[in-house]
């Protein structure tokens, strides 16, 4: 079934469009939520939140791409339940790793303001576009999709070690780039 | 700022972007059959396509930096090939669609004699969603093929209203990177050797410097007239197969299953070896057709002509 299809079963408020939804892209957004949260029954709850979510923000908005409007969905439902599992001490796995390696970036300083954040996010867009491919999608899978190293080096048939070479170099070049903007790092 | 600020802008990048790196491996979407691994006579089918269609090859993008092809007039020529996301992509031959049966599904509809004929009322339908990005040629724009919106071997192009199909040929060395078949393989995704199939189903592995040995002697004999190459592969083949049918400029043939497998048979016990590979990115990676008299060996679906004392060399290698 088409995205459009999908959508117009949420418009009409048709169960089915879960059903299909989860059909479609179920194993997508399990494979991010079991990247954060590394936990099958974690992961499939989260799945079910994010169906929530969007049972409850279709309509009105009619998302394009709708995988990846869910996807994101899924992704900061992912580290909220994280967020509070780490707040419990109940251990961050490959998250706290992640935030480990974002010190080379940033040490953490105050909080920014929404419009620093909106900036932020555009330089980070134009930061990415300006990378190699495969050193964009590597920073991705390692930021966004939160996998391991071992992960993207055995998906992208890369040594362990030059996944995490071009990981630091990236950091580093990613680093430059906020700092050029003007960025407080 | 803080770390979590900024893993939490990272959430919000270009969907595009999320898009471009999504895992396989949790793709909503089937492997098409031609990405699997195949049976011998589906592999020997896929081959009789592959003979059929030429296009550019990997060495446009690696003349120079893997086998010192600087005087082997590999530049490509912009106005033909495209770069996108990384690759060059070179249109494809109108034999392709056998390559990848799933386009013989919408063949009939967008095919004009042998030219794809994508109107842009077929956007939508038959095209992807991947608008233009920062590396696609200046002059076109480039949507991902909606049989295959995950992987990147075929790409539809749009150029002044025209709009065609595109396959990846070669891609961008990073900067600095060592100048060997390791390298090579590494950016296209590949083990660092290749597994040669044979029809028993028994493997063949090369080194890298036994590949390294292989590019410099195709060096400078790739084939490039398209319209030559598909006439001359095409003449080559039926010379060898006589009656087997092929489709050719017009000509329609029918294949004959059983036929096909008993020359097959007979073709193999010649001497001749085949090799196909697939990437994790679609890419049809390398084929190599090759008896004692000439050898074409396709790279990345180029041929290249050699003498009968280079294809020894091949032999040899193969062989060994």
């Amino acid at each position: 079934m088409t995205d459009e299809k999908i959508i117009d079963l949420f418009f009409e408020r048709d169960e089915d469009a879960i059903k299909e939804t989860d059909k479609k892209y179920g194993r997508y957004f399990h494979y991010i939520a079991f990247s954060v949260l590394g936990s099958d029954t974690d992961a499939e709850e989260t799945v079910n939140d994010t169906y929530m979510k969007a049972w409850s923000v279709i309509p009105p908005k009619r998302p394009n791409p709708f995988k990846i409007f869910l996807g994101k969905i899924t992704r900061r439902i992912s580290i909220n339940k994280l967020e509070k599992r780490l707040a419990q001490k109940r251990g961050g796995g490959e998250y706290d790793l992640i935030l480990d390696e974002l010190s080379d970036v940033i040490s953490d300083n105050t909080a920014s303001d929404p419009e620093s954040e909106i900036a932020l996010r555009d330089t980070l867009n134009l930061f990415l576009t300006s990378l190699k491919a495969t050193e964009r999608i590597v920073f991705v899978r390692r930021y966004w999709y939160m996998n391991s190293v071992k992960e993207i080096s055995s998906a992208l048939r890369i040594g362990e070690s030059k996944t995490k070479s071009m990981l630091m170099r990236t950091r580093e070049k990613l680093k430059a780039a906020l700092m050029k903007e003007g960025f407080e790092l | 700022m803080t770390k979590n600020e900024l893993l939490a802008a990272i959430g919000e990048i270009d969907d595009r972007i999320i898009e471009e790196a999504s895992p396989s491996g949790a793709k909503e979407v089937t492997i098409p059959n031609t990405l699997k691994r195949r049976n011998t006579m589906t592999k020997f089918l896929a081959l009789a396509a592959c003979f059929c269609l030429i296009v550019g090859g990997l060495f446009f993008a690696f003349g120079d930096e893997i086998f010192d092809g600087k005087d082997s007039g590999q530049t490509p020529d912009q106005s033909y090939a495209v770069w996108f996301n990384g690759y060059l992509y070179e249109p494809i031959s109108h034999h392709y669609h056998e390559v990848y049966p799933e386009l013989s599904d919408i063949y009939e509809k967008i095919v004009t004699g042998y030219k794809y004929n994508i109107k842009e009322e077929h956007i939508g339908e038959y095209l992807g969603v991947f608008p233009a990005l920062k590396d696609v040629h200046p002059e076109g724009k480039a949507y991902r093929f909606s049989l295959y919106p995950d992987y990147d071997s075929i790409i539809i192009v749009e150029r002044e209203g025209e709009y065609s199909f595109y396959v990846a040929d070669g891609g961008i060395l990073p900067e600095g990177s060592p100048t060997d078949s390791t390298t090579t393989l590494y950016y296209y995704g590949q083990p660092t050797s290749f597994v040669f199939f044979y029809p028993d189903e028994s493997y063949k592995t090369i080194t890298g410097e036994e590949l390294n040995t292989i590019m410099s002697l195709l060096s400078g004999k790739e084939l490039t007239d398209y319209k030559k190459i598909e006439e001359k592969v095409f003449n080559e083949w039926y010379a060898e197969r006589g009656d087997v049918g092929v489709s050719f400029d017009g000509e329609e043939l029918n294949y004959d299953s059983a036929e096909i497998h008993a020359e097959f048979t007979a073709f193999m016990t010649e001497g001749n070896r085949l090799i196909w590979m697939n990437t994790d990115k679609g890419f049809k990676n390398l084929a190599l057709y090759y008896n004692s008299k000439f050898g074409y060996f396709n790279f990345m679906t180029k041929s290249y002509e050699l003498t009968e004392s280079e294809a020894e060399m091949l032999k040899e290698i193969i062989e060994s």
